[in-house]
This record gives structure tokens, sequence and C-alpha cells, in this order.
């Protein structure tokens, strides 16, 4: 399957000409891959809308409300924050980093040497004429980088904005 | 490196061989990566914001001056995932390694507090101190260690269209699908303590949380790609 769509992309980057029955097949895989392909993308929506219903319902039936004025802490749930004074605490912290830094490096050292080797690999000269899509999907692209940019930015406001608020309503 | 020929003739300066990346292009994802992981601080978001805007500039200034630049979705998806991943990262490693801090106290009761009651309730009572719910520290163990410090290395080798960031990326990228599975399977079955017990309940937890969902917006595209451009 994978070499018929790598003869596919080859096919159709260098304009070669293809025989028939292989014309089927690799329009055959082509078809179904774009069938998963947009069925991967609605589950993702369809996931998200089904989860984020069913939170809603659990709201409202425990009678906990939607969080918009009527959310309520449990008190008395907070416990100590003392911590281990200011040396003792960047110490911990300073630790933290350092074993945060191994472990991205230990992971970065690692995975380069797994790269999965499958028969011949391609010559940059093949690859470079190549498309970069075995399957053309220019309008689901745009959607999706479009939802990417829009999540980096929720992500580098919300982070941002917590700590904060956290501040602010809780102090130090 | 044994490329001698450059097939497209025009489109790559003549001293790079075809799967190199030019000088520009190297600047501009260092300018990338330093965005990233601005963002993943949490505090700094705005200003890695910045950044990744100058970084996207010098990667468009690099196309204009004849070097080889990827498509604007392989950056895109590479970046939106450092920072998902970077972020999660960080907030966790805090719960895991500096639970008994004071910075790390204020702001995961907070946190717990504002988004998700499992961050204040019963806040270091367990083995490995930090979160008071069982199963969101079994995550957190396993993301803290294996899932995000490898889909940050996974993320940066596929924005440097690296073979093994493409395979570690389709495999982190799955991982990452079922992990929201199971988290949102935990998370609903303790509402309760969690969502229900919170400043701003459900709409919080999700306006705060729906930014992650990073491969459920990079797995479809993943698939209709041509593998084979990650060759380097």
């Amino acid at each position: 399957m994978s070499t018929r769509l790598d003869n596919a992309a080859r096919d159709v980057s260098s304009g070669g000409a293809t025989p028939p029955e292989v014309e089927e097949s690799q329009g055959d895989d082509l078809r179904r891959r774009r069938n998963a392909v947009n069925a991967l993308a609605a589950f993702g929506l369809l996931f998200f809308v089904g989860w984020i219903s069913v939170n809603v319902t659990q709201a409202l039936v425990q009678g906990h409300g939607l969080g918009i004025g009527d959310g309520h802490v449990q008190p008395g749930r907070v416990g100590d924050q003392s911590g281990h004074g200011w040396l003792g605490d960047t110490a911990v912290l300073a630790a933290t980093m350092a074993v945060d830094a191994l472990l991205v490096g230990a992971w970065a050292w690692l995975a380069p040497r797994l790269r999965i080797v499958g028969g011949k690999e391609p010559s940059p000269a093949e690859v470079a004429q190549e498309s970069w899509y075995v399957l053309p999907i220019p309008n689901l692209t745009r959607v999706l980088v479009g939802v990417g940019i829009a999540c980096a930015v929720g992500v580098a406001v919300c982070g941002a904005v917590l700590f904060p608020v956290i501040l602010i309503r809780y102090g130090w | 490196m044994s490329i001698s020929v450059s097939p497209v003739e025009g489109t790559l300066p003549s001293f790079l061989p075809n799967n190199s990346e030019g000088p520009l292009v190297r600047r501009a994802d260092r300018v990338l990566l330093v965005g990233c992981l601005l963002v993943g601080s949490q505090l700094l978001g705005p200003i890695g914001l910045v950044i990744l805007i100058v970084g996207l500039l010098l990667l468009r200034r690099a196309k204009h001056a004849g070097e080889d630049v990827r498509p604007l979705a392989v950056t895109v998806f590479g970046v939106f995932s450092i920072v998902d991943a970077a972020t999660n990262f960080l907030g966790w490693s805090i719960d895991t390694f500096a639970h008994d801090t004071h910075v790390g106290q204020v702001f995961m009761n907070g946190f717990g507090r504002l988004i998700d009651g499992g961050y204040y309730v019963d806040y270091n009572h367990l083995l490995l101190g930090g979160t008071g719910v069982a199963g969101e520290k079994s995550w957190q163990i396993f993301c803290v260690f294996g899932l995000f410090p490898l889909r940050i290395v996974a993320s940066w080798g596929f924005m440097k269209l690296k073979r093994w960031g493409f395979d570690m990326m389709l495999i982190t990228t799955w991982i990452y699908a079922i992990f929201w599975f199971g988290y949102l399977v935990n998370i609903s079955v303790d509402f309760e303590n969690r969502m229900g017990a919170t400043v701003f309940g459900v709409v919080g937890w999700w306006v705060f949380d729906i930014w992650y969902i990073t491969p459920f917006v990079i797995l479809p595209w993943m698939y209709a790609v041509n593998r084979r451009k990650w060759n380097r």
C-alpha cells in the first residue's frame, strides 16, 4: 500500500505515463486514503463537540452550574503553601529545570538513532521533484493551519494570563 | 552528505545541496525555537508570540532569497506541537518535582481553584505529592517522562525535515490523541472534584484546555503528505 502510494507520489510529480491497471490501483488507494483522512478530521471535531456536550450535561445534571458566575470551590481544602524558603525553593526549581533539560536531552539523543529504515531510501534529487502531498487537500490544510495558529495563540494567551490572575485573586 | 546535483535549476543557490537548509532558514528556525520556548514558559507567552512572528518573517525572507523553505503548514504544525508540549511539560514537571515549593503550590492551588479542582483538593496528599488525584498523577508521570519531551524533540525533527522527526511525530501524535481520550475519561469520572469544584467550572476548563488539540489537527494532514520529503 505505501509502496503504491509512494509510486503515486513519484508519478504525480514526474508526470510520467502510468499503465492503466496501476493507475486504477493507485486511484483506489488514494480514494480510500482521502476517505480516511476526511474521517479523521470529522472524528476530531465530533470527539470534542461530543465530549464538551457530555461535560456540560454533567455540570447541569449534578447542579454545579457552567462556571459562568455560578462556580464554587470546596472550602477549607487548600493546604499548606509554605514551601522550603527562598533558598530551598530555588534549589528545587533549579533541579526541576535540570531534570527537564535532561529528559529532553535523553530523548533528543535517542530519537535520531531510531530512524526507521525501509528498503532503499530515495535520493534527495528524486525527492526534490516530488509534490509535498500524496493526497492534495488544500482546503482542509488551510482550515487545519488556521486552527493550528489559533490554538498556538490560545496557548500563549491563556498561559500568560493564568499566573497573574491567580496572584490577583489569591495573593502570594 | 553526497549530493552534488541540484535537479531544479534556479530554485536553490548553487552552493547548497538540494536537501540542505540555507543559513537564513537555520537562523529563522533558531528564532522560532526561542519563541516556542518562551510561549512554553507560560508567563512570557505574548513575547514568545512576537518572536514567533519574527521567525515566520525570517522564513519568508529566506524564501525570497531563494533558499529551500518548507511549506508553511509544516512550520505551523511543528511550532504548534512544540508550544503545546512545552507548556504542558513545564506545568506538569512543576507538579511532579516542585510541588512542595511555595511558587509551585500557589500556582497549582490557584489553577486548581480556577480551572481544575484536582490541583487543590487533597493536594500533596498522595505518595508522589502534587495533585491529589491518582489518575491525574499517572497521566502526569507518563507525559513528563515520556510523551512531552519526546514530542518536543519529534516536532523539532519534523520541522527540520528529518525522517526520524516525521516518524516520531506520527507516533507521538497517535499517543497524544489516545491520551486525550483517557484523560477526558479520567476527569469526567471524577467530575465533582475536578470541573465541578472550581470558579470557572466546565466552561473555564474547556476554554483553557481546548487549545491543546494538536493531535486532532495534525493527524489527518500527516496522512496526506508525501513522507519521502522528510529525507534529511
